[in-house]
């Protein structure tokens, strides 16, 4: 088994356009994706604009996997980030059919209105 | 300077930028024979007062478009009129890239580097960029180009702007499918996602996929027209109802971009089913016209063979344009969600099975194959109540009776 | 990775922070100036982490580091434009660079896909943004944020703790001195991925990830045969899901505005 195919140093990059980059940058950039969707989730009130951030979320995680796949030289990364696109278009149809719904309801997409509880 | 010219990368540059210019200069082209066949199809002349038969126009109506008053209206989205076109104009641009318009070149026949080069030496793909997943690129920028669309659309803060945009969103995303599943019939078949691998395979063994998967060619040349927004699928511009649909609020340059793209994308579409089904640059009978082939003279065949046969697909768009009326709206999705879309599933998923029995390749099973789903679908469509043209639901009915029942007043004349 | 890359991640990040936390939205600040400013000079500080902490042998990866400064601008843009039409376009920025990031690191079929499959459904969400959104000036909601500085402070807590344990957890490209502990890493994981590949040599094998397409549709179609029908089944049960609530009758509950009285209907109803 040839290791680190693409990014240990000395060999010549067996594959892809920047065989120099390590894995870590790509990991810590999917981390800040990651983070800054979480971030957005948390912050913002429009329900459209919750659900864009938890894709920036999928974002980061695909860019993770892709890197893990690329880490091990091993396909199986970006088989799972495949799936990951499936559960990404999954929560697109759902979430936006129920935030539709919301709207339908009251008129606004402002998250603040559905605070009131009913017993 | 000559070693870097004759280097894949350096080709590549060179020929992305002459098949650009090529095509602007096609587009505009295609405007003045758009025109023309209008002018015959209608019993009249057409464009003849600038130059011989009106070849000037084209220059006419260039310099038209670019000496206009760039005019934005008050009420806009400032950043996203702008961007819209530029949008538009940039990805209908980048969509040829992996079109093999001319097989391979060998350096050495070139008459002025004749020298210089030993033969075989440094052969060349006569193709921008040759990716790995060819086929899905174009489907992802052709994907993409709705979004200048609606973009326009939109910033225009104007009614019928939205109208169209919205129409030629849901018509994108309703005749993508069709398309994606139309052209995996093809990957199918041939085994490979790379459009110059599928074309070699097509003119080395002679049998362009046409004549394996007719129903999979027509319906990919349907899609093609919808996806370019021509009529009989013109309803996010249709004049009659919408002024000018997405492009009502654009003036001078930047509705020539929009118009720009949209025939850009034409020679694209027609480009890419020539690839897929006609063989590209293959025609029978001519020795020259072979994969191993690398001349010079002969490269310089193929572009031709390929230009002619993307004219002929393009003669046949614009054709289709002025002899058929425009679809109504319910008809356009209901031709996407209950024809092309099933037509086309029964395609891919016989395709799979011929793949699975190892007849992939064999002309009478693709042909029966195609003929049964075709039959099939006939019989569901005759033995089906619904109308085939007249909408299945009166919105306008329905809404009265409503009305009608709540208000228990009986003044409505229904037409 | 060195002692003082870890605490010049924490600075980006601190710093980043505190830009971000002036540029989400707020109704009594003017332009978030000063938190583009901060978030800028966070986003620098990282790239010196990229560029001298975990790569001190000199980097060629440019492109890396221009798509991934304009992913997280972009993101950036996504969780603090008050007007949602522009934080779906920035959205699709970040698809795109990601999609390219992918690219990279050729996974070719990933990065297409991934564009396919967003562009439909980012183009959804959009036309959803501008049929429910209203032209013009944002929303009441979009100039507010729900706890900002818990959110943030959350979020980047998150981040680091994150970041920094894969970042130390990954074997990386380090000069020299380090690059055979790097080598005996990767080997170890590498026999551990291989085993448990057992008898499918082709999909680890990095000769083969040449032609990639076939390669991950051969472990979809049988190492992942099940996880494929289940993903499909899943897709399935969403897209009866939405049917259903798209069909369903919901009644308004009291928040429109009053009718207008008969005379008056249609008179003060703006152009759009």
């Amino acid at each position: 088994m040839c290791a680190g195919s693409g990014f240990v140093d000395g060999g010549h990059p067996v594959y892809g356009m920047d065989g120099m980059t390590s894995p870590a940058e790509y990991i810590i950039l999917g981390a800040v994706l990651f983070a800054l969707g979480l971030v957005g989730f948390f912050a913002r009130r429009n329900l459209i604009i919750m659900f864009l951030c938890t894709e920036v979320m999928f974002q980061g995680v695909v860019l993770t996997v892709v890197a893990f796949s690329r880490m091990w030289s091993h396909l199986d990364g970006q088989a799972y980030a495949l799936f990951l696109l499936v559960i990404a278009a999954v929560e697109a149809g759902l979430a936006l059919g129920l935030v539709v719904l919301l709207y339908r309801r009251r008129g606004t997409l402002d998250t603040e209105v559905w605070s009131v509880m009913r017993g | 300077m000559r070693d870097f010219f004759t280097s894949q990368f350096g080709f590549s540059l060179l020929l992305a930028l002459v098949v650009y210019g090529t095509i602007q200069g096609a587009v505009a082209y295609c405007i003045l024979l758009e025109r023309k066949i209008a002018a015959w199809t209608q019993d009249r002349y057409g464009p003849n007062r600038a130059g011989p038969l009106g070849l000037f126009q084209p220059f006419a109506d260039g310099l038209k478009f670019l000496f206009k008053e760039d005019y934005i209206p008050g009420h806009v989205d400032r950043v996203l009129f702008v961007l819209a076109p530029g949008l538009v104009f940039l990805i209908a641009g980048i969509a040829f890239l992996v079109i093999p318009w001319g097989g391979r070149l060998d350096v050495s026949t070139l008459p002025w580097l004749g020298d210089a080069y030993k033969p075989g030496e440094r052969v060349l793909d006569v193709q921008v960029v040759s990716l790995n997943v060819g086929l899905l690129y174009i489907l992802a920028v052709m994907s993409l180009s709705v979004y200048g669309v609606v973009l326009g659309g939109w910033s225009s803060n104007n009614k019928y702007s939205f109208y169209g945009a919205m129409r030629a969103c849901a018509q994108m995303l309703a005749y993508e499918i069709p398309m994606g599943l139309a052209i995996l019939v093809v990957a199918l078949t041939m085994g490979s996602l790379r459009l110059e691998e599928i074309l070699a395979d097509q003119a080395s063994t002679g049998v362009w996929n046409v004549f394996r998967h007719p129903l999979a060619a027509l319906i990919l040349f349907i899609t093609a027209l919808a996806e370019a927004n021509r009529a009989p699928f013109d309803l996010a511009e249709a004049e009659q109802e919408l002024v000018g649909g997405y492009h009502t609020e654009y003036g001078a340059l930047k509705f020539g971009l929009f118009f720009l793209a949209e025939y850009a994308s034409m020679i694209t579409t027609s480009a890419l089913i020539v690839v897929l089904f006609f063989g590209g640059w293959h025609v029978w009978f001519l020795g020259l016209l072979t994969p191993q082939a690398a001349s010079a003279g002969a490269v310089l065949a193929k572009l031709l063979v390929f230009g002619g046969k993307v004219a002929v697909m393009i003669f046949v768009y614009m054709w289709i344009r002025w002899s058929l009326p425009r679809f109504r709206f319910d008809q356009l999705m209901r031709l996407a969600w209950k024809s092309l879309v099933p037509l086309s599933l029964g395609l891919f998923v016989s395709a799979a099975g011929l793949l699975y029995f190892g007849w992939h390749r064999s002309i009478p099973a693709c042909l029966a194959t195609n003929t049964t789903v075709l039959v099939g679908a006939l019989i569901v469509a005759a033995r089906s109540k619904a109308p085939i043209t007249g909408r299945q639901a009166n919105l306008l009915r329905e809404g009265l009776q409503d009305e009608h029942r709540s208000k228990s007043t009986g003044a409505y004349s229904v037409g | 990775m060195t002692a003082w890359a870890v605490y010049t991640l924490y600075a980006a990040f601190v710093l980043g922070g505190c830009g971000l936390y002036l540029m989400l939205p707020n109704p009594s600040r003017g332009k978030p100036l000063a938190g583009a400013a901060l978030g800028l000079l966070g986003l620098a500080a990282l790239l010196v982490v990229w560029l001298a902490g975990l790569n001190p042998a000199g980097s060629s990866g440019v492109f890396f580091y221009i798509l991934a400064s304009v992913a997280i601008a972009c993101a950036v843009r996504v969780i603090t434009h008050p007007k949602p039409v522009y934080c779906a376009l920035y959205f699709v920025i970040v698809v795109l660079a990601t999609a390219a990031l992918c690219l990279l690191q050729s996974a070719e079929f990933v990065a297409v896909a991934m564009v396919i499959i967003y562009a439909g459904a980012i183009l959804v969400t959009y036309v959803f943004v501008i049929m429910l959104a209203q032209q013009g000036g944002s929303s009441f909601a979009d100039v507010r944020s729900r706890e900002p500085f818990l959110s943030v402070a959350a979020g980047f807590l998150t981040l680091a703790v994150i970041s920094v344990h894969a970042a130390q957890a990954t074997p990386q490209r380090h000069a020299t001195s380090d690059a055979n502990r790097a080598n005996a890493a990767l080997a170890h994981h590498a026999e551990h991925v291989t085993s448990v590949a057992a008898g499918d040599e082709a999909v680890s094998n990095p000769s083969v990830l040449q032609g990639q397409v076939s390669t991950i549709g051969g472990a979809v179609m049988t190492r992942y045969v099940v996880v494929l029908q289940l993903s499909g089944l899943l897709l399935l049960i969403a897209m009866i899901g939405a049917v259903a609530m798209s069909r369903k009758r919901v009644p308004q509950e009291g928040v429109t505005p009053p009718r207008a009285p008969l005379g008056q209907a249609g008179r003060e109803v703006a152009p759009f």
